[in-house]
Order: structure tokens, then C-alpha cells, then sequence
């Protein structure tokens, strides 16, 4: 029986089953491509393991937390930060938190770290390359590849939509909104299955890294400002602004981060973007149209 | 010698693999510099708590900046996981570090675990006579330290809890010092400081070795009870120092 001759709710059970199998597929094949067998090192530094959590945005927010700890940048009034001396760059390593020291020697918002394209990108040069060389976040090779699962994946689901509007169309019927509405959801859900922003051994590097900081996180609230800054950046890196211990008052900062939980990818970044932190191949801003492009619309 | 591995087999996982690590990344960047690794304290006796410090020692033929600066990462990563505390010792400081803390170093000698090299408190004989100077000396201290914190942190509790959860280590070391001293070791140090204590009033020693554990679980203590639970430690550790005295 041909499937386009199915009626149109007969078509949209068929049609989510197509793209479930879809999905389940270019999961597979993605994981296949992307599984590592060498066991990832731990990591140590602190800002590539809030890249790895969050992307740029999520390094630039911890690195701006761990300088204030750290007393090389005050809060001024409210949210607003201010170097405390010129020859504070001297006293870090990364590119980024240099950026950050400069861009806060006029007195400004803390969030405004995340619209600012230098300091992003001074965190992906940072962080990026060593994540990709120890697989935990995708190489170019893998990028390839998911392109091309999402190209293939939206081809199909996008191909077979596409015929059945032009079968429905021919047989003049026009009930075919609940057909795109369908379509363009498995598009945004075949972007998410083919473009996560870690690999697994990224996302397993991760989940170890909780494991073994938990005792950390018990013990934040008895962390004191300015004395642990270690223990401070690794907190923060690991687990995000949930779990800063209150007594540190950072809150006010980034106020839209410190009320999210489990602060996940790009999460509370003032630039919206959720996928803009470099980790992956899409860039900013491209999560949803790539799938939609790949519909076949 | 066994391997680290075999050797902390029965710690808690996150525990042995800091020092899994630290032990591999020592063994490769201090090179022939590094003569022992050593686990001490409460680790050794697999009595750690969440609010315990995992302490090893090091012990080098020099110390080498260079050499250590490649251990950071795992030390920094190590402090943060497990309260990794490392003591860094130079094989000729040896001597010298036994007798100048002879409390801690014999403390030291009675629980430990090597992790790696040969056992460098197999040849250690600590002085008697400077073991019962430092003895006297860390009883001492510790008084005046304790009513110093009485005296600055009375109406701040929370911070009573940790000045309490923190002064027991010196005070089982001492008792267990001076048992051995007076030709009557215990079999824990804990078990030291339990004896001793019931000789200086068996109730007073109950309540106060309760709220030594709550406040080395938990870091907290009931309000009330801390300023209190401090002022008995203040006298406990008198007693202690009492009872060193007499010794010779």
C-alpha cells in the first residue's frame, strides 16, 4: 500500500512514526561516529570546563565570578564591575579573562560580557581547541558528518512532507497545516538528535566531573570569598551559579542565570542564543533554521 | 611494595582516584627527586568524613619548582574534590621534623599507608624527651587558642562548631602521645583521647565527645551547645596538659 494515498490522520500517525524511526537513526549513527573508546583525562581548568558545561558565555560568566573572587575586579554599584588595577592582566593566563579585565576598566554592566564578540571569541580560542583534541567536543570530521545526517535526515522528512502536500494539493485538499506543523517540529528535533554541543565522551568527561566535585558542592556554603578561589572556580565551573553559596552575593550580576537551574547550555546568556557558544558547527543563532532548511521547504 | 592502587582499595571512590592520579603524575614529573608517598591521618584509617582533609606526604630527595609545578593541576583538582592536603618533606628534614613535631610525626608513624617508595618512618625514632616537650607545647597551644576563639567568637555559634570540629585531631594526637608515652599505647588515637577523657570525668568526656562527632559530621552544632561544648574542650585539653606533665 502506498503510504501517500493514506488519509491525512491515517498520514500524520504514519508520518510521526517515519520521523521517531528517523531520529532513532541519526541518534545511532551520530553516537557510532562519535564513540571514543580512549578514556578522556580529567579536566583541570576551570574555564574549560564551564565551556565544555555551557559555552562561551558560560566560561566568560565563571571567569567574570572568579576575577571578582579573586578581588581583581569590584563591584562597583549594583551589577556594575570595575577593574581594580591596570596590572591585574599580569596576574592571569587566558586570553579571556584578560579581555575581561580590560573591558571592565571603565566601570560597566557584568552581562555585558555576553554581546561583546571579542571576549566570546577569546574564550573559544581558549577553550575550544583543547576540548576537540581530547574529543569532547566535535572535530571538524564529526561536524561533517552531522552535517550530513541533518542533511540526509531533512531530506527524507522534508521529501516525503513535501510530496504528500503536493498529493493532497492535486486531490484538492487543503487540510495540510497540521502536516508542516509536524514537519517542522521533527526538523528542530533532528537539528537537536545530530547537533548536540558535546560528544559523549563530552558528556560522560562531564558527568564525572560532578561525581567527583560532590563533595565540593556540599561543602560551598563554608567556602569564604576570597580565601578559596580554587575551590571558588571549580564550583563554579562544574556546576554553574546554583550552586554559589549565598553568602557571595553574585546574584546580582547575572540575575537571569542565578535563577535557572541546573544552568545547562548557554543559559541565562544575554544574547539569547542558545547554541552561539561555538560548540557547534551550526554557529550562532542557527539551531532552528538548519533544521527547517532541511525539511525541504 | 604493593601498588597505591592495592594499597587504598577500601576508600571511597572520588578519594582513590585523586590519589591514583597524584601518585602517577608525582611518580612521572618529580622523577628520581621523589623517594615516598605517604597517607596519613584519617584516610589511612579509613575514618574519613566529608569535612576530613586527605593528607599525604611527600617525601623528595630536593625540592624542585619546576618539578612541582606540573603536580598543580592535580593538587589543585585534589583540593577541591577531596581536601587533598599535601606536606612536602626533604629526606634529611626527616629527623629534624620529628622532633620538632614530634606529636604530629609520631601521630604520623602510628596511621599511615605507603603509597609509593620505601616506609621513611621505619627508621624514625622520635626523642622522648622532645616528644614530651611538644606534647606539652601543642596542649598548650591549643588552650589558648580555643579561649581565643571563645573570647573573639562567642556569639557567632557556627563558627564555634568549626573551631571544635578542628581542634579534636591535635587533641587525639596528644592523648595518644602521652598513652604511649606513659607505656600504655591505645589502638586509635580516637580510642586515646576516649580513655584519657573518661579519666578526666567520664560524664562531662560523654557529652563532650558527642558533640565532637556531630560537629565533625555536620560542622554544627544546636544552639547553645558550641560555647559550652568549648569552654569543656578548653578543660579537657587542661587536663591533658595536666597529665603531661608528669610525665618524664
Amino acid at each position: 500500500m502506498n503510504p501517500l494515498d493514506l488519509r491525512g490522520p491515517e498520514f500524520l500517525v504514519f508520518y510521526f512514526g517515519l520521523g521517531v524511526a528517523t531520529l532513532g537513526l541519526m541518534w545511532f549513527l551520530r553516537r557510532t561516529n562519535e564513540s571514543d573508546s580512549s578514556v578522556a583525562p580529567l579536566l583541570s581548568d576551570y574555564l574549560e570546563i564551564a565551556y565544555l558545561r555551557g559555552g562561551a558565555n558560560e566560561a566568560l560568566r565563571v571567569a567574570t565570578m572568579n576575577l571578582v573572587n579573586r578581588g581583581l575586579v569590584d563591584i562597583k554599584s549594583s551589577d556594575r564591575l570595575h577593574t581594580v588595577d591596570r596590572h591585574a592582566r599580569e596576574l592571569v593566563a587566558k586570553e579571556a579573562e584578560r579581555g575581561i579585565l580590560d573591558r571592565f576598566t571603565v566601570p560597566q554592566a557584568a552581562t555585558g560580557i555576553f554581546s561583546d564578540w571579542k571576549l566570546r571569541r577569546a574564550a573559544t580560542r581558549d577553550c575550544r581547541p583543547p576540548l576537540v583534541r581530547q574529543g569532547l567536543l566535535p572535530n571538524a570530521a564529526q561536524r561533517f558528518v552531522r552535517a550530513f545526517l541533518l542533511l540526509t535526515g531533512g531530506f527524507m522528512l522534508g521529501g516525503v512532507a513535501v510530496v504528500k502536500i503536493l498529493v493532497a494539493l492535486s486531490r484538492g485538499r487543503s487540510n495540510i497545516m497540521l502536516l508542516i506543523v509536524e514537519a517542522l517540529v521533527f526538523g528542530v528535533l533532528l537539528y537537536k538528535v545530530t547537533h548536540p554541543r558535546r560528544t559523549p565522551a563530552g558528556n560522560a568527561v562531564l558527568a564525572d566531573l560532578r561525581t567527583l566535585f560532590a563533595g565540593l558542592r556540599a561543602r560551598g556554603p563554608s567556602l569564604a570569598l576570597g580565601v578559596d578561589t580554587q575551590d571558588f572556580a571549580l564550583l563554579m565551573a562544574v556546576f554553574g551559579m546554583t550552586a554559589l553559596p549565598p553568602a557571595f552575593n553574585f546574584d546580582r550580576l547575572f540575575p537571569r542565570a542565578a535563577q535557572s537551574s541546573g544552568c545547562g547550555s548557554g543559559c541565562g546568556s544575554s544574547s539569547g542564543s542558545s547554541c552561539g557558544g561555538g560548540g557547534s558547527s551550526c554557529g550562532g543563532g542557527g539551531c532552528g533554521g538548519g533544521g527547517c532548511g532541511g525539511c525541504g521547504s | 611494595m604493593a601498588s597505591a592502587a592495592a594499597v587504598i582499595q577500601d576508600l571511597p571512590e572520588p578519594v582513590v582516584r585523586i590519589i591514583d592520579e597524584l601518585v602517577a603524575t608525582a611518580t612521572d614529573a618529580l622523577g628520581d627527586t621523589l623517594r615516598s608517598i605517604v597517607l596519613f591521618g584519617s584516610a589511612a584509617e579509613n575514618r574519613l568524613r566529608s569535612t576530613s582533609d586527605l593528607n599525604l606526604l611527600i617525601v623528595l630527595s630536593r625540592f624542585d619548582p619546576a618539578s612541582v609545578d606540573r603536580l598543580r593541576p592535580v593538587l589543585q583538582r585534589g583540593h577541591a574534590a577531596v581536601r587533598l592536603a599535601v606536606m612536602w618533606l626533604v629526606e634529611e628534614e626527616l629527623s629534624a621534623a620529628g622532633s620538632a613535631f614530634a606529636v604530629k610525626f609520631a601521630d604520623v608513624t602510628r596511621r599511615h599507608r605507603v603509597l609509593y617508595g620505601p616506609d621513611p618512618f621505619e627508621q624514625l625514632t622520635i626523642p622522648r624527651q622532645a616528644a614530651i616537650v611538644r606534647v606539652r607545647q601543642v596542649l598548650l597551644n591549643l588552650v589558648l587558642r580555643l579561649r581565643a576563639s571563645y573570647a573573639l567568637d562567642r556569639d557567632r555559634e557556627e563558627r564555634l562548631a568549626f573551631v571544635i570540629a578542628d581542634a579534636v585531631g591535635p587533641l587525639r594526637a596528644s592523648a595518644a602521645e602521652i598513652l604511649e608515652l606513659e607505656g600504655a599505647p591505645a589502638a586509635t588515637s580516637r580510642e586515646a583521647l576516649e580513655r584519657l577523657a573518661s579519666g578526666w570525668d567520664a560524664a562531662r568526656a560523654e557529652a563532650l565527645l558527642a558533640a565532637v562527632r556531630t560537629a565533625r559530621e555536620t560542622r554544627r552544632l544546636d544552639a547553645g551547645v558550641a560555647a559550652t561544648m568549648l569552654i569543656e574542650m578548653i578543660e579537657l585539653a587542661r587536663y591533658l596538659h595536666g597529665r603531661s606533665q608528669a610525665l618524664v
